[in-house]
């Protein structure tokens, strides 16, 4: 009986290990580095950083799973209107695609945009003043199973900004601080658990177009769990 | 709230919630920063000190204030004059922090002119002011080829290409020691100096 119990103390411990190490294990190599880097870049091969890499979302995601919860806490009602990828008017400049590096056997690729959200803004789906996020998903883990890596699309990663139209012929342009913009966006998001300020993102850190960016990004679940806010320990 | 109202907010009155306005001093309070002599023409940028006005790289907080009269400043601040938006005026897209910076960074905006920090010392300029002037003729309001003329050794590029932002024609390079020079937009409607490379 004493053996029984346990047996049932060890499995469940080894249970919530496996949980635990889910969600966070596949973002990080040996927990130390990350498989993706902390900048987006215009153009494949370029060495100009565009914007940081400020949100994890976590916990079994996909793009698609991710993309639903926004809709549901951005949609009528709620509030702004939460435009999809294919809601956005590409001919206005205003959803280009960016590139992200992820670490993968061999090689460090670059990876355009797999998916564009946004506020629909003052401008009712132009580019305008509103919120825009780029998603990327982990389907490049993929090239990881011959590693063991059992887990794949277990999170999505996305670079949130702020932008407003500018009238003056030169175009678009990013109109709010990073961190500010994620803070935002993760309260939004209530009832979804979070963590701001989650962990360090190497080479997230530092000025981009004006704003700086803290260095850390915050993480997104998909679970709801209402009430819960925390605030990460990452420090850069 | 609607989001389309926060935006509004956001726009109008930027990073509001952090930063604070601040008016010029008065009075005969000195700063104990060694002051460069002002010479007779005032829109000259000193890429080689990194001053403007005598204020610049080095210079404390409450010396800018003095020189440049009202300031907004906050870490969540645009590195960019009052009422402008940094890539609206050309600012570097990603510009390097300065060697060993860590905390107590801040953005000091002023009418014209903005100044980065570290630990309450100014580490990057940056001038919007109409007829500024570097030492060697050009700046706000030349052509960026002006610019490769008085500076054949500086590099000049597009940066923002392929994303969806305004892409910025610029020129940058190091012109000494711990000088980097870059100047935004063609023509030209800012240009900025750090102690670190600005691309």
């Amino acid at each position: 009986m004493f053996r029984r119990w346990w047996l049932v103390i060890v499995v469940l411990a080894s249970l919530s290990g496996i949980v635990s190490s889910a969600a966070h294990a596949h973002s990080k190599i040996n927990s130390h580095r990350w498989y993706f880097g902390g900048s987006t870049f215009g153009e494949a091969g370029s060495k100009s950083k565009v914007d940081p890499v400020n949100m994890f979302f976590g916990s079994a995601a996909t793009k698609d799973e991710v993309d639903g919860h926004f809709d549901d806490h951005w949609g009528p009602g709620k509030p702004d209107e939460w435009l999809e990828d294919q809601d956005l008017p590409g001919g206005l400049k205003c959803k280009g695609d960016q590139f992200v590096r992820f670490r993968v056997p061999g090689g460090f690729p670059w990876r355009a945009t797999d998916f564009h959200g946004a506020g629909a803004g003052r401008s009712q789906g132009r580019c305008f003043n509103r919120y825009h996020i780029r998603f990327w998903g982990d389907a490049f883990h993929e090239a990881q199973t011959a590693a063991n890596h059992s887990a794949r699309q277990a999170w999505v990663i996305g670079g949130a900004h702020y932008e407003a139209n500018f009238r003056d012929g030169i175009g678009h342009v990013p109109a709010l601080d990073w961190d500010v913009v994620e803070s935002r966006v993760v309260k939004i998001m209530r009832p979804h658990a979070y963590r701001l300020r989650w962990r360090c993102l190497p080479h997230s850190f530092g000025l981009y177009q004006g704003y700086r960016s803290d260095g850390r990004i915050s993480r997104l679940s998909m679970n709801h769990s209402a009430g819960v806010i925390d605030y990460g320990v990452g420090k850069c | 709230m609607r989001l389309g109202a926060w935006g509004a907010a956001a726009v109008g009155v930027l990073g509001c919630s952090v930063a604070a306005e601040e008016s010029p001093e008065r009075g005969s309070v000195s700063d104990r920063e060694p002051v460069e002599r002002v010479t007779s023409n005032r829109s000259v940028f000193n890429e080689d000190l990194g001053r403007y006005q005598g204020v610049g790289i080095g210079s404390s907080r409450r010396r800018a204030r003095k020189v440049f009269g009202r300031m907004r400043a906050g870490a969540t601040e645009p590195l960019s004059p009052l009422g402008r938006l940094p890539l609206e005026v050309g600012f570097p897209s990603s510009p390097r922090d300065p060697k060993g910076a860590r905390g107590g960074y801040q953005a000091w905006r002023f009418d014209g002119t903005a100044l980065g920090a570290f630990d309450g010392r100014a580490y990057l300029l940056t001038v919007t002011r109409s007829g500024t002037r570097t030492l060697k003729g050009v700046g706000v309001g030349s052509t960026l080829s002006a610019v490769r003329r008085r500076y054949p050794r500086m590099g000049c590029e597009r940066a923002n290409r392929g994303g969806d932002y305004a892409e910025l024609p610029f020129c940058t390079g190091s012109v000494g020691q711990g000088r980097y020079l870059w100047f935004g937009r063609d023509p030209v409607r800012s240009i900025t100096v750090s102690t670190a490379p600005l691309r």
